[in-house]
């Protein structure tokens, strides 16, 4: 229904909108001459000054039009190379004339978005660091963000857990991390002046004009309490004003390899058979063969056959037949061939610009469909349709408004496909590696799982349902969907009271519903398994708690969107020879979510219906004990309010020395109403100084540009959590024997807490030598957050053991270095664009509580653990002194002296660790290079990231033994003297010891450097201009992405990137067309 | 001209400010909030996982008498527990197990200091009253520090009472008040005064056997003068809650064969709690029941088939708890025939034999197998003094109460024991005399650095 009303609402607004605003207007014709040569200038910006945004650029002969809708116009005139020019035109003068100086090199008349105004990049003071759209346009990805892996100086990916049989996604920073909250440090999504809410995936990349990455905190400052980790301000396109029409259509495919599953360091089939036959010879399975819990422990065939032989039931032949069957079989390759497949994306874009008088819009529609999701078969499929409406009316002179409507749709379906491993429950994390998944017939077969396959297989077969798990059978039985529509209307209007003042009013709204299922089918091993284990069995009649038939989990959320923003602004107010802009103003926004989750039993999706079941009595259970049936009922409401009011400043001095400030105060419900009495607010300021309009740098012919910059400022972090002045309580459903709702203290009052606060000060030379044939920009930056909310130890006698304060600190410093090259100029271009990053933080107050030695081994390297003087994020590991020559122990370091006794040793203080850095890199960024002759383009891009540590996996016994856990290590284990001397890894011993296993898998000899170069990107691309009369040009390109590592530190085969499978690879050919 | 307009833009926004205060208090999350309502208070006393449900000191059984550990299952045990088992002068409380001896606890009473401290600011809700609220937060309190005393704390003489250390009484919500240990009498006091408004507050009847009644408050008031040795006030406590709820289990109604025959909330159950679990206390790793304790079941005694399991090995372990599973738990929660209990003691130590004899009568009744009790007749007070508390150690059994019956009893010299344990696996034998100073249980180490709290003496 809400779709239907949103098409309704796209609807009336292509009807009704275009027709407003046709009012009479005048058409300014003119030609930009260079002063030097004479001859007509192409390519110069005309901006008119009092228009906003509006822009036209001059043809091959300089020549240009805009539209006005008075007699009189302020035009500014720029282009590289030469000086800018501005001037005041009368209608009635006719042909405007402009001559531009060639002169000190003003590259900088690129405008940047801080979300709540653009402005030029000479009057920055901040960092600022923008993505335009050609550079955009030349990555593939599904989502801006990730399309800015690899161009976006200073951008940091942290991708351990990504990959294609991983569900992790990328941890983007921005000079690093500022709180403790892992989840928390991702920077702040403006898209088109407001935070972006919801999935960034639902913006479709090709309507991105360009993205704008506000490092420092005198660039974030703006954005307050929510900008503490930095801004990356998403630009839609808009309406070309220049009065063209454009159309302009693009379209991608591209395929993504099957995962290399033989990546993972297992053993082969052949010696885990070895293994498992060590192993029954010592007895090892006995006990759970033989025991009341027999079934349900899974056992592997080889294993079940050597106990049947042992038990009479068959005969020595029919073991060696099983153990030889097993031997060379490895069950990856049936997954390859019929649980993976290649995934397909297409993208479609079109677009449309058109102006009508004063009337401008832009209409853009995509599709994007992705086949083979996850790369599992199945019909996994993903499809995103986004339509994009802008229209921009001038009413008059000085009344403006702008409606853009963006709407999008994402339907999402899964299936019950598996990723390798399989992981078989009943004791075992992971299936033995002979398993057999397919037969000669191509038909699925069964696999154990969670119960003895042989007992599966038996019990009670007429009065149960199959029992058996059939991993191929089951892609078609469980259907997973979601749909997602969003839509977002802003309207905007300017109006300017006097030339240069302009007061603004922007209204945005975000509606966005989405719902969600998965319907376990009745055939599918879910449903069989949830219906046996409630099935009660008496004699031969039967009762069924938990109805056979689907069942069937569904939810719906929705969010509601309302954002107002006013604010005055005032662009390069004349006074003398100086330049002063400001800005002011406040927002609202309030952004409310609901969500209803419900699960229903013995559902048939062609009827509809479903039947009841009883959720509140205990059933008991077929396999023992008693359990009540699942609602999956919940309800939940959240609402985030935040008040703003926000102004900022610059002076241009003498077109020299620009002195810039700014400030903000928020408050918001998150913490209650007192808090937001304590906030201060946040500021900054800045100084820049342009160098090379200064004389005596002007002497130096090859300086083109040089200026510096210089700022303070604070930003902040909401921080986490919900706490307040007075006691929180959280509430919960269905109390155990009453099933009542009830309430836990989630905190107690709370009487001091204030925002976080992340201070920043920023030193920058930004350079163009050579007539800008090399440019860069070269940031150092000190950070210290302050007041970081973190858990601090209060007296337990209260009831409650920690409470969240304003305790901890982190500093950090860090550069960013960017160096652009376009030195040759002529028919073969080379191009190249490199960033190179350094941030470090370290904690320098810290409070709460410090886990043991052994979590920071075994966790440090993923998750936050706060020490002070150390990385967030830490690798640590036991000190190890080899193996003993002797049996092949693996020997640590126990109150200075070799020891063997592992447990102690991993009880040890942590300050007995070895700390040998962070997990994440000190050092990063990119080379890009581009060679282009006429209109062919080669491009690849190259990364880096260094000064990291990982831990490889490596083999461990109890793992082995027990749950099948295998590494290929173990083929380099100790196994006699002299072994010592070339390997660390531990001899087997049996019965294994976990604490001998963890210690030797936590030792500093599985500890690596991290430091890696690799391959993102090549791309060659080709661009034909004016091939027929209506199309202007046409790009056509291959890329191919995710190439791999061209160098690594680490002498192990682990891609030190990646925990577990690299992304595979990516090949996508793409057509743009533009009339 | 050019302010004017700024100051048209920001009175609007200037007006908003002021009106926002109400726009920002809206809570974030739904299920997040202040206390608001005295729905939101019950909902915090209705939450038993931080309240009844496993929240209470349970080391009490631990160091009791009643039981002993295989070597197997005591090698599996972690150092703390072993210590607690052995009565090792300075067990040493791990992070894992102080919230349990110490947090947890103090977690009820500050959820019920939170409740009485907001409760005259807060709405109404219909069908609540904030007599049934604050009766109910002081229930909770005074059944913690009844609880807690037990650990931390000497058996009460009136004697030494003003000098003996009692507990620190936190009483207010406000968590920046220090912690200071009270005498021991000022501890008494306070929860005897807490229970007695309990009393007063609490409706006859609860919709749940996990909410406190005024039968429950009753219960309360006799196991805390049981505790002060002041019978005839746990007599009066006693017969006032048993003249409002009297229901025995009948033993020889519940099915021997079911793996726990007796069931959750059963009729005889006042108040619904557990304490926290001791992992020790668990039957299937060889927590055995002493044999001694064993042998004093009657064969006609259907406790003795009821509460306990015949292992392979020829021991016996617990399967009685109330709380009708196999349960690392210790049910702490007050029944009848506790009530009974202390009703029949109150009455052998006041000199009504006949009454008492009446009392216990009554109980075992519902204990033995039909047909087979012969009712006991009156003897001298000693023998039934002996009997009585026979009796109570083998209906309460793993049921918290053992521990501080040794304290009290070992007071008098006809009662004082010293206990034994031996070092399983080991001919090791470790000894508790009577009055030990070792019946105190040290306060977690880490709450003493923290609060500078005194610690008692070993």
């Amino acid at each position: 229904m809400r779709t239907a009303k949103s098409t309704w609402i796209i609807a009336f607004i292509f009807i009704c909108l275009p027709h407003w605003g046709l009012l009479a207007q005048q058409h300014f014709q003119g030609r930009v001459y260079d002063m030097r040569s004479g001859l007509g200038l192409a390519d110069v910006n005309v901006k008119v000054m009092d228009g906003g945004n509006v822009y036209a650029v001059t043809d091959s002969l300089g020549g240009f039009s805009v539209a006005a809708l008075s007699g009189r116009i302020v035009l500014r005139f720029t282009k590289i190379g030469y000086e800018g020019y501005t001037g005041k035109y009368i209608f009635s003068d006719g042909m405007i004339r402009v001559m531009l100086q060639p002169g000190p090199i003003d590259i900088e008349e690129v405008q940047i978005n801080t979300g709540y105004q653009w402005i030029p990049k000479e009057r920055a003071t901040g960092s600022f660091v923008n993505v335009d759209t050609e550079q955009l346009a030349a990555t593939p990805g599904r989502s801006v963000i990730e399309k800015l892996d690899g161009i976006m100086p200073g951008l940091q990916f942290d991708k351990r857990t990504v990959g294609p049989t991983s569900a992790g996604s990328p941890v983007v920073t921005v000079r690093g991390m500022n709180t403790f909250l892992t989840g928390s440090s991702a920077p702040l999504i403006v898209v088109d002046n407001f935070p972006y809410e919801g999935d960034i995936e639902n913006i479709n990349p090709n309507d991105v004009e360009s993205v704008t990455m506000l490092r420092d905190a005198a660039a974030t400052s703006i954005w307050g309490a929510r900008a503490g980790n930095g801004v990356l301000v998403i630009n839609l396109k808009k309406p070309d004003l220049s009065g063209r029409t454009a159309v302009g259509w693009s379209s991608s495919l591209s395929v993504t390899q099957k995962p290399d599953l033989y990546y993972l360091p297992t053993i082969g089939s052949s010696e885990f058979v070895d293994v498992e036959l060590f192993l029954y010879s010592k007895g090892h399975y006995r006990s759970a063969l033989t025991g009341s819990n027999a079934h349900r422990t899974v056992f592997s065939p080889v294993v079940q056959a050597l106990y049947d032989l042992e038990q009479g039931r068959i005969a020595q032949s029919d073991v060696d037949a099983v153990i030889a069957g097993a031997r060379h079989h490895d069950y990856r390759d049936e997954m390859l061939e019929h649980f993976y497949r290649g995934a397909i994306n297409q993208q479609h874009h079109l677009s449309i610009s058109k102006r009508t008088g004063g009337h401008s819009l832009r209409f853009s529609a995509g599709i994007d469909r992705l086949d083979g999701v996850g790369n599992l078969q199945g019909g996994q499929a993903n499809t995103r349709y986004s339509f994009n409406l802008n229209n921009a009316y001038r009413f008059s002179e000085k009344f403006r408004a702008d409606l853009t409507v963006y709407y999008s749709r994402v339907d999402n379906h899964t299936g019950g496909g598996h990723h390798y491993p399989f992981n078989p429950g009943g004791g075992k994390s992971t299936l033995y590696p002979y398993a057999r998944l397919i037969d000669e017939r191509g038909q699925g077969l069964v696999i154990p799982q969670d119960l003895n396959l042989r007992y599966a297989d038996t019990v009670a077969r007429d009065l149960l349902l199959d029992w058996r798990f059939n991993p191929y059978e089951e892609i078609n039985h469980i259907h997973n969907g979601s749909h997602t529509s969003k839509i977002q209307p802003v309207f905007t209007l300017r109006y300017n009271p006097i030339s240069q003042l302009q007061l603004e009013a922007i209204y945005s709204g975000d509606f966005q519903y989405t719902k969600s299922g998965t319907r376990y089918g009745m055939e599918s091993y879910y449903v069989r398994d949830q219906v046996n284990r409630y099935t009660q069995v008496n004699g031969n009649q039967i009762h069924r708690p938990l109805p056979v038939g689907d069942i069937l989990s569904y939810g719906h959320s929705d969010l509601t969107g309302n954002k107002v923003r006013f604010h005055a602004k005032m662009d390069e107010h004349l006074l003398g020879n100086d330049r002063l802009s400001w800005i002011l103003g406040g927002e609202v926004s309030d952004v409310q979510t609901t969500r209803s989750t419900q699960r229903v039993y013995g559902y048939d999706p062609l009827l509809r219906v479903s039947v009841p079941v009883d959720h509140v009595a205990r059933h008991p259970l077929y396999l023992g004990s008693t359990g009540t049936i699942g609602s999956g009922q919940g309800f939940g409401r959240g609402v985030r309010r935040l008040v703003s009011f926000y102004g900022n400043a610059s002076y241009v001095l003498q077109g020299k020395y620009i002195l810039s400030g700014s400030a903000r105060r928020d408050a918001s419900n998150v913490f209650g109403a007192k808090a937001n009495e304590r906030w201060n607010p946040l500021w900054s300021v800045g100084l820049s100084w342009n160098m090379h309009r200064e004389g005596f740098v002007r002497e130096i012919d090859w300086i083109s540009n040089l200026k510096l910059r210089l700022t303070h400022g604070h930003s902040g972090n909401l921080g986490g959590g919900t706490t307040s002045d007075r006691v929180v309580i959280n509430y919960l459903s269905q109390a155990q024997y009453t099933n009542l709702a009830f309430a836990n203290i989630s905190s107690p009052p709370n009487l001091f807490l204030k925002w976080e606060d992340v201070r920043m000060n920023n030193y920058a030379i930004d350079f163009g030598i050579f007539d800008n044939r090399i440019t860069g920009q070269i940031e150092f930056y000190q950070k210290r957050v302050t007041d970081l909310i973190s858990r601090d130890p209060i007296d337990r006698t209260t009831g409650f053991n920690y409470m969240d304060r304003n305790v901890a600190g982190i500093d950090g410093e860090g550069l960013d270095f960017t160096l652009n090259l376009d030195p040759f100029k002529g028919p073969v271009t080379w191009k190249m664009g490199a960033s190179f990053s350094y941030a470090r933080d370290w904690v320098t107050v810290y409070k709460g509580g410090i886990s043991s030695t052994s979590t920071h081994v075994s966790l440090g390297e993923n998750s936050v653990m706060p020490v002070v003087g150390r990385s967030l994020v830490s690798v640590y590991s036991y000190r190890f002194a080899g193996l003993d020559p002797d049996n092949g122990d693996p020997l640590g370091y126990l109150n200075g002296e070799v020891s063997k006794d592992y447990a102690a040793i991993m009880r040890d203080s942590l300050h007995y660790l070895n700390y040998h850095g962070p997990a994440r890199p000190l050092y990063f960024g990119f080379i890009n290079n581009t060679i282009q002759y006429r209109g062919l383009s080669l491009f690849f891009n190259v990364t880096f990231r260094a000064g990291h540590y990982f831990r490889k996996n490596t083999i461990r016994y109890t793992d082995l033994f027990n749950s099948w856990n295998t590494h290929r290590d173990y083929e380099r284990r100790w196994q006699q003297p002299g072994d010592e001397n070339h390997t660390t890894v531990p001899s087997l011993v049996y019965p294994a010891n976990s604490s001998r296993d963890n210690f030797y898998v936590g030792s500093e000899a599985n500890v690596e450097r991290g430091d890696v170069i690799r391959l993102q990107q090549i791309r060659l691309s080709y661009r034909l201009v004016h091939p027929s009369w209506r199309i202007k040009n046409v790009d056509i390109g291959v890329n191919i992405n995710n190439l791999g590592v061209l160098w690594k530190a680490t002498k192990t085969e682990r891609d030190p990137d990646y925990q577990s499978i690299p992304p595979s690879r990516v090949i996508t050919t793409n057509l743009l067309l533009h009339f | 001209m050019r302010n004017n307009y700024v100051i048209l833009l920001l009175i609007p926004m200037l007006l908003c400010f002021l009106g926002c205060e109400k726009f920002l208090s809206e809570r974030p999350t739904s299920s997040v909030s202040n206390i608001l309502s005295l729905q939101d208070m019950q909902a915090m006393m209705d939450a038993g996982n931080k309240i009844n449900l496993g929240n209470y000191f349970g080391l009490l059984d631990v160091a009791s008498d009643d039981f002993f550990v295989g070597k197997g299952g005591f090698d599996r045990l972690d150092d703390f527990h072993k210590s607690i088992y052995l009565w090792e002068e300075e067990p040493f409380y791990t992070l894992e197990h102080e919230p349990s001896a110490w947090t947890n606890p103090y977690h009820i009473i500050a959820i019920a200091n939170n409740v009485l401290d907001e409760l005259q600011e807060v709405e109404i809700t219909k069908g609540l009253s904030r007599h049934t609220i604050e009766g109910t937060a002081l229930f909770h309190r005074a059944f913690t520090y009844v609880n807690l005393v037990q650990a931390y704390c000497n058996a009460y003489d009136p004697a030494t009472a003003m000098t003996d250390l009692g507990l620190p009484m936190r009483l207010s919500s406000d968590i920046s008040l220090p912690s200071v240990r009270s005498s021991l009498a000022e501890t008494y006091r306070i929860i005897e005064q807490d229970i007695s408004r309990a009393i007063e507050l609490l409706p006859m009847n609860s919709e749940f056997r996990t909410r406190p009644n005024k039968v429950a408050a009753h219960a309360l008031m006799a196991r805390l003068y049981l505790l002060m040795e002041r019978y005839p006030e746990a007599l009066e406590h006693a017969s006032d809650g048993l003249s409002s709820y009297s229901t025995l289990l009948d033993f020889n109604r519940l099915d021997v064969s079911r793996p726990f025959p007796i069931q959750v909330m059963n009729e005889e159950t006042i108040f619904f709690a557990f304490a926290s679990g001791a992992s020790i206390l668990n039957p299937t790793r060889e927590c055995y029941i002493d044999t001694i304790l064993y042998g004093m079941y009657h064969e006609k005694d259907l406790r003795k088939q009821i509460f306990f399991k015949h292992e392979n090995n020829g021991y016996y372990t617990f399967r009685g708890s109330y709380r009708g599973v196999s349960s690392i738990n210790s049910f702490v929660g007050l029944t009848v025939s506790e009530l009974r209990l202390i009703q029949a003691e109150a009455l052998v130590r006041m000199g009504r034999l006949d009454e008492s004899l009446q009392a216990l009568n009554h109980l075992l009744l519902h204990r033995y197998e039909q047909g087979y009790f012969e009712p006991m007749t009156p003897d001298n007070q000693d023998i039934l003094l002996n009997r009585v508390l026979e009796e109570r150690r083998k209906e309460l059994i793993f049921r918290g109460a053992r521990w501080a019956d040794l304290k009290r009893l070992n007071r008098d010299p006809r009662f004082a024991k010293t206990l034994y344990r031996r070092v399983p696996g080991s001919e090791e034998i470790h000894q508790l005399p009577p009055n030990d100073p070792r019946y105190v249980f040290l306060i977690p180490e880490t709450v003493v650095e923290a609060t500078g709290l005194e610690q008692n003496p070993r």
